[in-house]
């Protein structure tokens, strides 16, 4: 009797905790999910069940066309993106290139900051009036603008190289050193040696890389939404529907919706399925050599590395410089002055405290949350969090933009009130990040030996205070790198919190996307520039005192 | 098949000389073994005669060609590594024909060059099998058919056994060496592991410091070690030290801790020496008998471990000088308790005489 007593009060508390994360998945996943799935069959005429927004969706070309765009800009971006991050990865991880740190970081920064910055910041330099344009038409060239859907393939290349580039250096550095040495021993060289033996080890991570490119990609909002014109992709098609003053038309948003959590579900079996073959692992592993490069080489070596990050980077270097011009009401005058500052501190001081309050609440919610569910998948082996694992990973396949249609569709009535308050917003924050942090802390488990829980048993400590004593402080690095990274994707969250917020909760990113609608450029720098500045901060604190963040950003 | 050459090798790493001035002829066929503890530059020596290290000086000759210049992908060795380094992607199969198929030789002849090797290293039926399907031992055999199948003009390996357990160890060496012997190539074998040295090779270099102290058979290393680094590298050792006393006709007395031995005069010129004397030469007797042809040394058993085939006694012979004495065969009554006084016979010919000062041999 006694003995079934301690043993259910040994597995309480975890239990608890399983059961809480399928309270999350229902409330904030599957509810509104199969709300957006059942919008999606109601007629916006007659309100009736019927399949009307889909036959629509699919008579006219005017939809139909958004999902080509969507597969063109979204499979150019990754192709961009694997063209830039593996010479970057192969260059850095194998030779010696000076201020190889100082470059990882550049193109770290480029990936955290939000993509339609770096779109925002396009305009100034390659719009119809850009500088650099104008530059190239005073010496004879006439180049086209950045708007359409070539400036959203360049922005999403530049934007998300960082993925492949962190992945397959990873790789690149865990390639066993012997069996390269094998192969050359072997009498395959150079070129021989990196496609037959090189390339395929690393082509899990590279494809890994690619695939969080193209998730990417295909959920953005916000670089179509400011260059692409008239270009449409789903994301913004279905933004439009959803908000649209003239013909608003939720259930075809709906429709489009689901269409775009289609593809994106593809995707990943897509690469689920051709990177199936297992992960190569040793566990005697020789290390990489990271050799020195000369004359020639080693110059090409550094150029295309300097290059690759420098125009990585120039967008965010435009921002801060235009942050700092001098202004008249919308339009920027000759010299340098602080006037963009006065203006937000003056004028949406509210955007900045809602976007720091929002973003740190969520974040001890992740963090909570997710350090306990990330132990129950990583030390529970019973069949409720098997099944509980993969359901947490549905955020993965849903973009912000449909994840914000399902929240105010799910809660905007009966009996949940949400839309408009701060709380719906956070509960985006929170729950786009949450499967990050728990993968994440997951995997710091995996690394923590199960013997030293089983030792701190053994010497008489029970299993509650044993996670206390030796397994939490064994991960505070990791979870708190962790937090950083979310607070980062969390105060730079665009896509959901535009289809969310009201007037009240408007955040920095929705103010600097609506301030780039209006033109008024000099605010938007002035806000991009402090998005920028704490989003580096954050990471350069990640950086230097805990030394770990980029396996937390690759997920 | 092939001699290698080595002409004045040197190479350094940021703050280590890995090798200094290594002149050494490996002559066709044998099987040369690099030995030393870790660090002592035989790995480096290696990798440096596969190509995958450039020598800061001195030159390499293959078969009389120097091959300085030869970049690694063309110097045609064969390498066996340590960790084995088989091609994780690859399956057996693809794996040893991998260096065929650089050499674009014909599939059909690859196809039987392939099924030969695997026979050789008896993994007959394991073609399409994937390294993670395969044990440890598995895996270097088939690093070793990988090697052996693009018919090198040089065998190289780097450790090849010692991340298996003891028995296969054992078994691998046997067929390692009856592998080479049947092909009759020449092989350059490294290890820090003193016994499979003296079972494997046809000579042994004992390195130490980047420097080769001493090249023979096994038995002239284990016999006639050149330094006192060598003779306690390879295999055990007891080393007494002690004050030359007289001179008799052809021997010198020597006084440690107030008891004479008698070792071979060899030209002493220092006070002081080094003797050394390896266990299984040295008998526990109870009664002391000192002649011309032994010495006998008081002292008191300290310890003793029996390990079936033998016992090895540690005797304290005081001033700190013990000494580790095995008997072979041992019967029941040649176990005695620790603190027995006892005497240890130490014959004058098997007593090795180093200087105290350079540990050289005298």
């Amino acid at each position: 009797m006694s003995r079934f007593k301690l043993r259910s009060t040994k597995a309480d508390f975890w239990t608890l905790v399983t059961i809480f994360g399928y309270v999350i998945v229902i409330v904030l996943l599957i509810y509104p999910l199969f709300n957006i799935f059942k919008a999606s069959f109601i007629s916006n005429e007659t309100g009736a069940f019927s399949l009307s927004n889909y036959k629509e969706f699919f008579s006219k070309t005017y939809y139909t066309r958004t999902i080509a765009n969507t597969l063109i800009v979204s499979l150019g971006g990754t192709l961009g993106a694997l063209l830039l991050g593996v010479p970057l990865a192969y260059y850095t991880s194998r030779f010696k290139i000076k201020g190889k740190t100082m470059l990882a970081t550049l193109a770290v920064l480029s990936l955290l900051s939000p993509p339609f910055i770096g779109a925002y910041s396009w305009i100034i330099m390659m719009g119809n009036n850009g500088f650099l344009r104008q530059f190239f038409v005073s010496i004879g060239i006439n180049m086209p603008t950045i708007f359409g859907p070539f400036g959203i393939i360049l922005v999403y290349s530049l934007q998300y190289y960082p993925f492949v580039f962190l992945l397959t250096s990873g790789a690149l550095t865990a390639v066993d050193r012997s069996v390269e040495e094998a192969a050359e021993n072997l009498g395959a060289s150079g070129a021989t040696r990196f496609f037959r033996v090189t390339l395929p080890l690393v082509l899990p991570s590279v494809s890994a890389g690619g695939l969080m490119a193209f998730m990417m990609s295909l959920a953005n909002f916000g670089t179509p939404m400011i260059i692409g014109r008239n270009f449409h992709v789903l994301p913004t098609m279905a933004y439009n529907l959803f908000t649209s003053e003239v013909g608003e038309n939720p259930g075809l948003a709906s429709t489009v919706s689901i269409l775009l959590i289609g593809v994106s579900t593809l995707a990943i079996f897509f690469q689920r399925f051709a990177s199936s073959r297992r992960k190569y692992s040793s566990n005697m592993l020789n290390k990489q050599e990271v050799k020195s490069l000369h004359g020639l080489a080693n110059f090409g070596a550094h150029f295309i590395s300097y290059l690759i990050v420098s125009i990585s980077t120039l967008p965010l270097a435009v921002v801060v410089i235009y942050s700092f011009r001098k202004t008249k009401g919308p339009v920027f005058h000759p010299g340098f002055g602080i006037q963009s500052y006065q203006k937000i501190f003056h004028d949406v001081p509210k955007a900045i405290s809602n976007s720091l309050i929002f973003s740190v609440t969520a974040v001890v919610f992740i963090v909570i949350i997710g350090t306990l569910l990330g132990f129950v998948m990583a030390r529970k082996k019973n069949l409720p969090a098997k099944i509980l694992d993969p359901l947490l990973m549905i955020p993965y396949i849903i973009p912000g933009t449909v994840l914000g249609i399902g929240f105010i569709v799910a809660f905007n009535g009966k009996p949940i009130y949400l839309a408009g308050t701060a709380t719906i917003i956070i509960m985006a924050y929170f729950i786009r990040r949450l499967p990050y942090s728990i993968r994440s802390s997951a995997s710091i488990l995996k690394q923590i030996d199960p013997a030293l829980e089983e030792a701190g048993i053994n010497l008489g400590s029970p299993p509650g205070r044993t996670f206390r004593k030796i397994t939490l402080p064994l991960m505070i690095p990791g979870i708190i790198s962790g937090a950083i990274m979310s607070w980062v994707t969390a105060v730079n969250e665009l896509s959901s919190s535009i289809v969310l917020y009201v007037g009240k909760t408007m955040t920095m990113p929705v103010r600097i996307y609506l301030s780039v609608l209006d033109g008024l450029f000099g605010t938007a720098s002035a806000l991009a520039t402090i998005l920028l500045v704490s989003t580096g901060l954050a990471l350069f604190i990640v950086n230097k005192f805990l030394g770990v963040g980029k396996e937390t950003i690759a997920g | 098949m092939a001699s290698i050459k080595l002409d004045g090798i040197s190479k350094n790493f940021p703050g280590v000389k890995a090798l200094i001035d290594i002149n050494q002829l490996v002559e066709t066929g044998d099987f040369f073994t690099l030995l030393g503890p870790s660090g002592c530059g035989k790995t480096t020596l290696l990798r440096t005669i596969a190509g995958f290290y450039k020598q800061d000086a001195g030159h390499i000759q293959v078969s009389g060609k120097v091959v300085d210049d030869i970049p690694a992908y063309k110097r045609d060795t064969g390498m066996v590594f340590q960790n084995y380094a088989v091609f994780p992607h690859m399956t057996v199969f693809e794996n040893v024909a991998f260096g065929l198929k650089t050499r674009k030789m014909d599939s059909k002849e690859i196809k039987i060059k392939v099924a030969n090797a695997l026979a050789q290293v008896h993994l007959t039926g394991y073609e399409t099998r994937t390294p993670d399907q395969l044990s440890g031992g598995q895996q270097q055999r088939v690093g070793l058919a990988r090697a052996m199948v693009i018919e090198p003009q040089v065998l190289l390996m780097d450790e090849p056994l010692s991340n298996l357990d003891a028995k296969l160890r054992v078994d691998m060496r046997d067929e390692i060496r009856n592998m080479q012997k049947e092909l009759g190539i020449t092989t350059v074998y490294v290890t820090h592991d003193q016994e499979e040295a003296l079972a494997i090779s046809d000579k042994i270099a004992v390195m130490n410091a980047g420097v080769i102290q001493q090249v023979g058979t096994p038995w002239e290393i284990y016999k006639n070690p050149i330094n006192t680094f060598v003779a306690s590298f390879v295999g055990d050792m007891n080393f007494l030290e002690g004050d030359v006393v007289a001179s008799e006709d052809d021997a010198v007395i020597i006084m440690v801790n107030g008891h004479k031995i008698r070792t071979a005069d060899s030209k002493i010129d220092h006070k002081t020496i080094r003797l050394a004397v390896r266990p299984e030469d040295l008998r526990i007797v109870k009664e002391e008998v000192s002649n011309n042809e032994i010495s006998c040394l008081p002292g008191v058993i300290e310890k003793s471990s029996f390990i079936g085939s033998l016992i090895r006694y540690t005797v304290d012979c005081g001033d700190n000088q013990k000494l580790v004495v095995e008997r072979h065969k041992p019967q029941s009554e040649a176990l005695m308790p620790n603190g027995t006084s006892v005497f240890v016979e130490i014959p004058i010919d098997s007593i090795l005489n180093f200087n105290k000062e350079t540990g050289e041999r005298l």
